[in-house]
């Protein structure tokens, strides 16, 4: 297993607040890795420094890829979908490869219907605006829109948060499928359960300002009383018992 | 920076053996990658067969593989070439798109001069309707001896009052300064340069202050009045008030209409009082008529009237930046783009609906000899 991403001693400090305190981990290439953690444990903090939004207070995270790292490497799926909201979702889809990818405009048309066919949309919400999507196809569309340009590694907060069961182990098999049709690396940042138990190949727990990182079977080994409720409260009683 | 590593471009070869065409693609046909061989991509030779190969450098990503078969469906393939999976589910794909409609531009203006036309009619009548139920609640409110949300009240008039005078008295004194010397300018020639204060007196009072007071409140809070209410219905928050058994109407918008009623006229007064200020130290400046002077030729230029029918106009211009602001606030539907949107219309609509009411009734005080 080869790294992609290489956190290095990432240590994170608001005010008096300790959030991060001295956490290394790698992501591994082609896998899905899963973040977990209670509420204010530093999952999305962590995320903006990994996409590179934010550089961390101390510590380093080394991208491995033929190229020097540049936010349009990591396709990023927001927790909201963060589409623009005056652009409709072809456009939206189209802007990155129109404006890095320097692809013309009728290939770059096309592409975008690809993608949206990729993560099952149907072909008519491409010309509609993300104000006339339901909860669901936003996600898909915000989706199509992270996958623009083909990125090595994809992120993902929440990715199933407010969508019904139905919708949201479908958008599990989704993330799945494509992870194995593209080839890429995906990161999670999740409470669902389900999303672990099912797509996830490790998980990285935040407690105590630390991150504990393996497979699931290893993970829910662990005693800590945070993991303990995690994995065996009621809530996932039905997978661990 | 690490250096670039096994950066193949994507390139095509074309080798000719039997007649027939042989296409070998190499290097990274990726999205990031892919524009500068799409000029090599587009012209089409018509050949009997063609085959296809892939050399070991190849990969590509979803564009790349899209690109490839929209080149190779328009050809002839051989039956054996090798063609990986990902490019040959997309040969001969197509996606259709809504037809551009292709009107001409008379026909689209005359389209758009109706469409405009009948939108302004409905949106006189709901801010009528709006106005309606305004001065309806605000009557209920009263008469039901319910209390005004007086907390509410009293920190808009701060935001919109107090808040404002700085900016307000600034404008009216540089106003009440560029009228004066302009007058005093003009009068001259014919030796009647002191009349340059009944003209500031005149003006002021009846007319400026009251319309620039107006102009710079509708830009001020009228569109705070519709963005606040607009984020607030994104939100859901007006529903939530609703929800909670309150009526939007009465903690959102009677509230602002009459914090603006009571802080608009006091606004007025101060841009009166800053307006001849500083036409008082231009004159002194000018044709050095001393300040005691300058206020007895002021106030002998105006009566009781000149001052009421200006201020008369204060509330009601008030009552309509309130009303519109509010009005568009509630509007906002969908997304952050709306709340642009109707924050731009109301300033629009404020401004332009003041300056016409101001017409009206000026035209009317003048008729009325007030």
């Amino acid at each position: 297993m080869t790294a992609i991403v290489q956190i290095k001693n990432l240590s994170t400090q608001f005010g008096t607040q300790v959030v991060h305190d001295d956490l290394s981990f790698d992501v591994h290439r082609g896998e899905v890795l899963g973040i977990v953690g209670g509420s204010g444990s530093g999952k999305s903090v962590l995320m903006t420094y990994m996409i590179g939004l934010l550089s961390p207070q101390s510590g380093t995270i080394t991208y491995h890829l033929d190229r020097p790292f540049s936010p349009y490497l990591a396709g990023v799926l927001f927790q909201h979908g963060a589409l623009i909201s005056s652009l409709t979702v072809l456009e939206n889809i189209m802007i990155p490869l129109k404006e890095v990818a320097l692809i013309p405009d009728s290939l770059a048309r096309d592409i975008g219907m690809l993608k949206i066919e990729m993560v099952g949309l149907p072909l008519d919400s491409a010309f509609k605006h993300p104000s006339q999507l339901s909860g669901g196809m936003i996600k898909r569309a915000a989706l199509a829109r992270a996958l623009a340009l083909d990125p090595p590694i994809l992120y993902l907060d929440e990715p199933t948060s407010g969508l019904d069961p139905i919708s949201a182990a479908a958008f599990d098999r989704l993330i799945r499928h494509l992870q194995k049709q593209l080839k890429i690396t995906v990161v999670m940042i999740t409470h669902d359960l389900d999303s672990l138990v099912q797509i996830c190949d490790r998980i990285a727990v935040l407690v105590d300002k630390k991150v504990l990182i393996g497979s699931l079977d290893e993970i829910q080994k662990i005693e800590h009383p945070w993991i303990k409720d995690y994995f065996h409260g009621s809530r996932g009683e039905r997978y661990f018992r | 920076m690490a250096p670039p590593v096994n950066r193949h471009n994507p390139s095509i070869r074309t080798i000719d053996a039997d007649a027939k065409k042989n296409f070998v693609f190499s290097g990274h046909w990726l999205t990031l990658t892919i524009s500068p061989i799409l000029p090599h991509l587009s012209k089409k030779e018509s050949v009997e067969s063609v085959s296809v190969n892939f050399d070991e450098t190849f990969q590509c990503d979803t564009a790349g593989a899209l690109v490839i078969a929209q080149f190779l469906s328009g050809l002839n393939l051989e039956k054996k070439s090798i063609i990986p999976d990902e490019i040959k589910s997309l040969i001969g794909k197509t996606f259709s798109y809504p037809e551009v409609s292709q009107s001409s531009a008379l026909e689209q203006s005359i389209e758009y001069i109706g469409h405009r036309s009948f939108e302004f009619l409905e949106t006189v009548q709901s801010i009528l309707a709006f106005l309606g139920e305004a001065v309806y609640r605000t009557y209920r409110t009263i008469k039901t001896s319910e209390t005004f949300r007086w907390t509410s009240i009293y920190a808009l008039i701060e935001t919109i009052g107090i808040q404002a005078i700085g900016i307000i008295s600034l404008i009216s004194l540089l106003i009440g300064a560029v009228l004066c010397f302009q007058g005093v300018r003009q009068l001259e020639k014919f030796g009647a340069a002191p009349f340059a204060i009944d003209f500031l007196a005149v003006s002021i009072l009846r007319e400026l202050s009251v319309l620039m007071t107006a102009i710079v409140v509708a830009g001020r809070s009228g569109s705070s009045f519709t963005a606040q209410i607009g984020t607030m219905k994104l939100n859901q928050e007006v529903d939530a008030i609703r929800m909670m058994g309150l009526n939007p109407f009465h903690v959102l918008v009677i509230p602002r209409i009459i914090a603006l009623i009571i802080a608009l006229p006091l606004l007025v007064l101060v841009s009166i009082i800053t307006a001849s200020l500083g036409g008082m130290l231009i004159i002194q400046a000018t044709i050095e008529i001393p300040y005691s002077e300058f206020w007895s030729i002021y106030q002998n230029a105006v009566q009781k009237t000149t001052f009421w029918t200006g201020m008369s106009k204060a509330p009601l211009f008030a009552m309509i930046i309130a009303v519109i602001g509010c009005y568009r606030g509630m509007q906002v539907k969908g997304s952050a783009e709306s709340v642009g949107l109707m924050t731009t219309r109301s300033v629009v609509e404020s401004i332009f609906a003041v300056i016409i009411c101001d017409a009206i009734m000026s035209i009317f005080f003048t008729a009325m000899d007030w």
